[in-house]
């Protein structure tokens, strides 16, 4: 780091740092301490009274006292920077971070808060009805992720919550007066709660729903000649380190049946240590003081009778925190992180002859440095190559300095040049992205120190989400991009939080919420959303629907440019009105439809058809669900008649009626039908329709009568044909011409045989000639009795017309050349075809006048 | 099974698959019926809804042994309550209350293990309602029992090897008459899936971008929708789950155009060969007409309700359809023709190699000649059917189209209503009047409703009420209130100012616009073509997609049209005889005036 020699303002926050890290070895392990950050004098960690920090480098929690019975506690992040301040707090024995990203802190009373990072309280578990006071208080892990608390009184009774998100406490009492000398509380994987208490040698574990039980099977390796006075569960939830007074240190299986490890330490009197707790998974540590941390190798490989391998390192006012690989320091003025290092960084970074990863480095270090002929003969004697490539990438991504970072990803990409096939470059592509992120969530503005071991195993989606509890949704945005790119589903899931957040704080706020201000939050977050569009701008109107704003929900939908969202939220704030005009300017009937819903579940049937009546595309969608609904269901038609008549649509309702008319089997009901289609006539102010129904109203009781009421006013005529006097009291009643009259009754008596009354009707004269005669015998084949009328027809159309009706076609045509009457005889011609024999000779005429 | 042999070798041989568009739609609906089913892994029992054109739809693009080949190992009726065995059970189901009915009873009587998944498919589309009911019903239970409930969107049936039908013919009475835009909206649903086929699915901003012209009130409508459908977040999530083939349809623009510019011609009598077999017979949603058996083979003995199913797929019919049915026998003479030329052989001339070819083309010939008479004996019974028994109605049509006077009733209408004929024949006329002479005289109308009333009841009444408010029977001035709310077509104007009673015409030219209905230009067709020669200046424009493709915007070529009500299989024929810059044809249906008029719906 360049040195300014110009006078600066000292910076309040604390500083990246990216000097290299220094390792030591510790037996068969190799202890990373990487500086993470400096100058962090804010953190003021001096007069601290409580610290605790949130694991997977959340952030850190610090009470102070400045006087008796006054406390406060603040919350920031590694960095330094601060998230909540001076908040107010009663009395606290115990702080922790739950797995949740929440903090939990304990008062005297056993009453525990639980808060958000932001320092927003979130819930409340109450030990007190149960308990006496606060002794102790253990959090453990759960298998759900989250975590679980453990909380013993001064009369050593514990009480359990099994998960601070479900506050159900159970208790266990032991059997004995005194306190145990250790205790600690774990949730073995699939299993239940544990509760594991040691009486100076004397083992007693106990689980949910069973009593404290001696762990006699435990006896194969506990020292009986002293106490055990600390135990500790590792991160995996499948060892405990225990800790004598006589400053042993075994390693055990989590059900006490098997010692992995025992080492005794003779230069400390590590029993009265002031902390204890594991480095990774094969080394624990022992904090002697604020000022020296003593590490103790624990490897099983390790036999009896090995020297102890220990690491003594001076602090500066040392506060400890625990991270599933490794612990990190917070001193006077920066923080460092202890870590455990990896199979492949030692493989690349220890220049090992032995290790392909450290050759294909090496030939990179040499390509960098300019002496690229150096780099091609290390490269000869790697015999792995993909094996190389591989720890490379892991050891860049467990490297903490972006230049380091960036030659070992060098070193990998040199070495796919020189794989024999296509190499793959899924994990590089992989290892960048991470890497990306990963510096940027170091940044001292975001301030979480992640390593690539931690990112992996709380995942990228938890990692946003608690960038979105610290508030930080810009970084939060930008590594949801780069993992998952620009249409993650998780960039969408920030910015709602965002709107959500900025709503609530504006909700919950003194500010008056005028419709100035609501404007100017709408500018704000609709002017955000817009930069990425597929984001809803319905789903930031039903954030503002949730926090109790309606009228900053309607300000939002107005920008919404998708009817089905639009339409859906004006649903959500009860705006039935301007939903329904919505959807039918968009004229989709489904949207349409989806209002008509929503209308009939929530309002009363004569309200919601009176809002549907107001908008005719509406209207007419209504009625098709009406009259599907009602064939279905065998339902009256009813309601449609109600529907017509609340819009005075009389055409409709005039025709409504003749429908129902056609399908009524009853003659009387159908006589109703039509005379109502009358009424509706009249109303309609159609004077003509409204004089055949007339007609038809008049007519009808007459046929009920006479049991023909499914019969037409011809058919009747036909039928009743033979009386005169009926036939003329029917021309009366329906009001028939002369014509009709005449020709239905021809046709009537020829059907009935009534061939003498034909006879007399043909005595007079006929006004519309005799050819009907004939072809009423024709066609009900009165055959003797064609040519009596025949003899009757003259007149040349009559003739023309007699002579087809016989399908004389020659004739016919006959008198149609003869009278040049071209015409007529084409026509005579056509149906001419019927006849094949007649036809030729018909088609000779035709051809004869053509010709002339 | 012997005549079902005969059918599939003839299929095997002469089957006209269709234009390239047509093959193109097909593929694709094909492969969203395909990646439905392949999604669900293991064996599938289909349960089949009662409606029938749901199979039909389905057996468009595969029928039950390529369904086979995609694990569907059982067929059931969903009325038989058949167990399945199968890990699927798969219900194909039109989208109504019925079906849905019929789905939650057979949820609870048919005994299948808990185990086998329930896979609810909507077919064409899924209605909301039905959905939303499904849902709620006794408490969620149906719908918890369901493993998953979509829709296969096959809203594209082939129609001949020409045109995409939406087969909704019941459109334009929903549209006037109930004021149902709704189907609007399925129309610019389909349409956007047929932007999937040409475009190929990718977020807005990277598509190419599609032009879509549209003339009338409904098809102004669909293209707004379609833009708006085209930025929704529901027509992604719903496309997500699908993966057919992308971008299979070459198609530069697209041309909305609504029926009703043009309502008189569905009224009129259809002339083409294609045409008439619609009218007097009806061709049904698998291609194939049925007609009385005794009156095929010219028998006088026999059971007169005996139909025989001729299956309309062959390439013999494809280039016999577009014929005027007065000409037929001319193209069928070119067939007959070439036939005798494959015919003709010299046995004890052919060399072994020729011989061999000979052999190979046989069944091609032997079925070429049975085809060509089955088609010629259709031809005659149409002719003869047209000659006896429309010639009167016909020739009226033609004297209408060329003055109509709205001041009288025309005799032989007042005729044919006396003597109870046919009533859609009847209303047909009386339409064809209306429209021609620019509305009735109300005392006219009034003349034509009392004695329809008279001769054929009060729901006749109805239906010509009805026909008043979709517009196809007008008045005169008048106080008349059953009004139609479509702007009106103004046939003496539109006579004169498009040319659609040309002096010259052809019935025996394909290339005449005026040939199909032997004189009368269809308006709808005049209107395409005009605009087709302006390359659609003038008529507005939507695009959808970002910028400009300039090549696909110069290329006259590659136009989809798209008919909003309904098109005639002779209207078909004229633009696809006289606008070659028409790639691909769709519409809500295909239609003739009776399909038209039965499809009137009730309030």
């Amino acid at each position: 780091m360049g040195e300014s020699h110009a006078p600066s303002k000292p910076k309040l926050d604390g500083e990246l740092c990216l000097r290299p890290s220094s390792s030591v070895f510790l037996g068969d392990q190799q202890l990373y301490f990487t500086q993470e950050y400096l100058r962090t004098n804010s953190l003021n960690l001096k007069y601290v009274v409580y610290f605790t920090a949130c694991q997977f480098s959340g952030p850190i929690a610090v009470a102070y006292s400045p006087r008796p019975a006054s406390w406060y506690i603040w919350i920031r992040t590694i960095s330094g920077r601060i998230l909540k301040r001076d908040m107010a707090f009663n009395e606290p024995v115990f702080m922790e971070w739950t797995r949740a990203h929440c903090l939990l802190v304990l008062n005297k009373a056993g009453r525990a808060h639980i808060f958000s990072s932001l320092g927003e309280k979130i819930s409340e578990v109450i030990f007190d009805s149960q308990m006496s006071d606060v002794h102790e208080c253990r959090t453990f892990a759960t298998s759900r992720g989250d975590s679980g608390i453990a909380v013993m009184d001064v009369d050593g009774q514990v009480s359990v919550v099994n998960s601070v998100s479900e506050p159900v406490i159970w208790s266990m009492k032991p059997p004995y007066s005194e306190m145990p000398t250790a205790w600690t509380a774990f949730q073995p994987h699939s299993q239940l709660t544990h509760i594991l208490l040691i009486f100076e040698a004397v083992f007693l574990m106990g689980c949910q729903g069973e009593s404290l039980r001696e762990q006699s099977h435990a006896a194969s390796w506990v020292d009986s000649n002293t106490k055990y006075v600390k135990c500790v569960v590792d991160d995996a939830r499948s060892r405990i380190a225990m800790m004598t007074e006589s400053g042993k240190i075994q390693i055990v299986s989590i059900d006490l049946s098997t010692c992995f490890c025992t080492v005794e330490i003779t230069d400390h009197d590590i029993a009265k240590c002031i902390n204890f707790g594991w480095v990774g998974n094969s080394a624990v540590f022992v904090q002697m003081s604020p000022s020296l941390i003593v590490f103790v190798n624990v490897s099983a490989r390790r036999k009896p009778g090995d020297e102890v391998q220990i690491y003594e390192k001076m602090t500066a006012n040392a506060k400890i925190s625990i991270e599933p690989d490794g612990i990190r320091l917070f001193e006077s003025t920066q923080v460092e992180f202890v870590e455990a290092a990896s199979r492949e960084k030692i493989a690349v970074l220890n220049r090992n002859p032995n290790e392909d990863g450290a050759h294909l480095y090496k030939a990179a270090q040499e390509m960098s440095q300019g002496t690229g002929h150096n780099s091609f003969a290390a490269s000869t004697v790697i015999q792995d190559l993909y094996k190389a490539i591989d720890d490379c990438i892991s050891t860049a991504c467990d490297t903490w300095q972006p230049e380091e970072q960036k030659l070992l990803l060098k070193a990998a990409r040199f070495g796919m040049a020189y794989t024999n096939t296509t190499p793959d470059t899924t994990k590089l592509m992989r290892a960048i992205k991470e890497i990306r992120v990963l510096n940027e969530l170091r940044m001292v503005r975001t301030g979480i120190p992640l390593t690539h071991r931690q990112f992996r195993a709380i995942g990228e989606t938890c990692v946003i989400n608690r960038l979105i509890d610290m508030g930080s949704y810009s970084v939060a945005i930008k590594v949801a991009q780069w993992l998952g790119g620009e249409t993650s589903e998780n960039v969408d899931r920030v910015l709602l939080e965002w709107v959500r957040r900025s709503i609530s704080k504006v909700s919950k706020s003194n500010m008056k919420m005028d419709q100035p201000a609501l404007e100017a939050l709408d500018e704000k977050i609709s002017a955000k959303l817009l930069q990425f569009p597929h984001v809803s701008i319905a789903d930031a109107a039903r954030r503002a629907i949730e926090a109790k704003l309606p009228e900053l929900a309607r300000l939002f939908i107005r920008r919404e440019t998708d009817d089905a969202n639009h339409v859906a939220v004006l649903l959500q704030l009860n705006d039935v009105s301007a939903a329904l005009q919505k959807a039918s300017a968009s004229q989709r009937p489904q949207l349409i439809h989806q209002v008509v819903r929503h209308l009939m579940n929530s309002e009363s049937r004569s309200s919601y058809e009176l809002a549907i009546s107001r908008i005719p595309l509406a209207q007419c969608l209504y009625q098709d669900l009406v009259r599907q609904e009602g064939e279905t269901r065998g339902a009256s038609s009813r309601q449609m008649l109600a529907l017509l008549e609340q819009a005075s649509d009389f055409e409709r309702q005039t025709l409504f009626h003749f429908d129902v008319a056609e399908t009524e089997r009853n003659p009387d009901e159908r006589l109703n039908a039509l005379r109502r289609a009358k009424d509706a006539a009249k109303s309609m102010g159609d004077k003509a329709i409204e004089e055949i129904l007339n007609d038809v109203s008049a007519f009808a009781p007459l046929q009920i009568q006479r049991g023909q009421a499914d019969m037409s006013v011809r058919d009747t005529v036909i039928e009743m044909a033979h009386d005169t006097a009926k036939v003329a009291q029917l021309k009366q009643q329906a009001r028939l011409t002369d014509k009709q009259v005449l020709l239905w009754t021809i046709e009537g008596l020829a059907k009935k045989g009534k061939m003498e009354q034909l006879f007399d009707l043909a005595q007079k004269r006929s006004p519309i000639g005799y050819a009907p005669f004939v072809k009423a015998c024709v066609r009900y084949k009165r055959l003797d009795e064609i040519k009596k009328y025949f003899a009757k027809v003259n007149g040349y159309p009559d003739l023309v017309a007699a002579h087809l009706a016989m399908k004389n076609y020659v004739e016919a045509a006959k008198l149609a050349y003869d009278r040049r009457d071209r015409d007529v005889l084409h026509a005579v011609h056509m149906k001419s075809h019927e006849d094949p024999t007649q036809c030729p000779r018909v088609g000779q005429f035709l051809r004869s006048l053509d010709q002339n | 099974m012997a005549a079902n042999e005969d059918r599939d070798d003839a299929a095997a041989i002469l089957n006209w698959e269709g234009t390239s568009e047509i093959k193109s739609a097909n593929e694709y609906s094909r492969n969203l019926l395909f990646s439905v089913l392949d999604s669900l892994d293991g064996n599938k029992t289909i349960v089949w809804d009662r409606d029938r054109s749901v199979m039909h739809r389905v057996n468009l693009f595969a029928g039950a042994s390529v369904l086979a080949a995609h694990g569907v190992v059982a067929n059931h009726s969903i009325e038989t309550k058949k167990s399945a065995s199968t890990p699927h059970v798969v219900f194909f189901l039109a989208p109504t209350m019925v079906s849905l009915d019929l789905l939650c009873d057979y949820i609870d009587n048919v005994r299948n293990d808990s185990k086998i998944l329930y896979q609810v498919f909507f077919i064409p589309e899924a209605w909301f309602v039905v959905r939303e009911s499904l849902k709620t019903r006794a408490e969620g239970k149906y719908w918890e029992r369901l493993e998953s409930v979509k829709e296969i969107p096959l809203c594209w049936l082939p129609r001949d090897g020409e045109c995409l039908s939406l087969s909704s013919p019941q459109i334009a009475a929903r549209l006037l008459i109930n004021g149902d835009w709704t189907h609007l909206h399925k129309c610019a649903v389909a349409l956007n899936q047929l932007i999937d086929m040409c475009r190929g699915r990718s977020s807005s901003s990277n598509q190419r971008p599609m032009s879509i012209y549209a003339k009338g009130k409904w098809a102004s409508d669909v293209a707004k929708m379609m833009g708006k459908i085209r930025n929704s977040a529901e027509a992604d999530s719903m496309t997500k789950n699908l993966d057919p083939i992308e971008g299979l349809l070459k198609i530069n623009r697209i041309v909305l155009i609504d029926r009703w510019m043009d309502p008189l011609t569905p009224m009129l009598s259809q002339l083409t060969f294609y045409g008439l077999l619609d009218e007097i017979y009806g061709i049904g949603m698998v291609n194939s007409v049925k007609v009385p058996e005794m009156e095929f083979k010219n028998e006088k003995d026999g059971d007169p309700f005996q139909e025989k199913e001729v299956y309309l797929i062959d390439e013999v019919y494809h280039r016999l359809k577009h014929s005027h049915i007065n000409a037929v026998s001319i193209e069928a003479s070119k067939v007959l023709a070439e036939i005798r030329d494959d015919e003709q052989f010299d046995r004890d001339k052919m060399s072994v190699a020729e011989y061999s070819v000979l052999v190979k083309k046989m069944p091609k010939i032997i079925n070429r000649k049975k085809m060509i008479e089955v088609h010629m004996r259709l031809a005659e019974m149409i002719q003869s059917h047209v000659y006896c028994k429309q010639s009167d109605s016909i020739k009226l049509e033609r004297d209408l189209l060329e003055y109509s006077d709205s001041d009288k009733a025309i005799p032989l209408i007042e005729d044919l209503i006396f003597d109870a004929s046919p009533l859609n024949a009847v209303l047909r006329l009386i339409s064809v009047h209306s429209l021609t002479c620019g509305g009735l005289k109300p005392s006219v109308l009034q003349h034509y409703r009392r004695i329809v009333n008279q001769s054929y009841g009060s729901s006749a009444l109805n239906k010509v009420l009805k026909m008043q408010k979709m517009g196809l029977i007008r008045e005169k001035g008048g106080g008349g209130k059953m009004q139609c709310e479509y702007a009106q077509m103004m046939f003496q104007q539109m006579k004169k100012n498009h040319d659609m009673l040309p002096e010259e015409f052809s019935e025996a030219k394909l290339d005449d616009m005026a040939y199909a209905y032997s004189g009368f230009s269809p308006l709808l067709c005049k209107m395409l073509e005009e605009g087709d020669r302006v390359k659609w200046v003038g008529w507005p424009k939507t695009v959808i997609g970002d910028k400009s493709d300039l090549i696909a915007e110069r290329d006259g070529r590659g136009t989809c049209v798209f008919v909003i009500g309904g098109l005639t299989r002779s209207e078909l024929a004229i633009i696809r005889e006289n606008l070659p810059n028409v790639a691909l044809i769709t519409t809500s249906a295909l239609i003739t005036g009776d399909k038209l008029l039965n499809n009137i719906t009730n309030i």
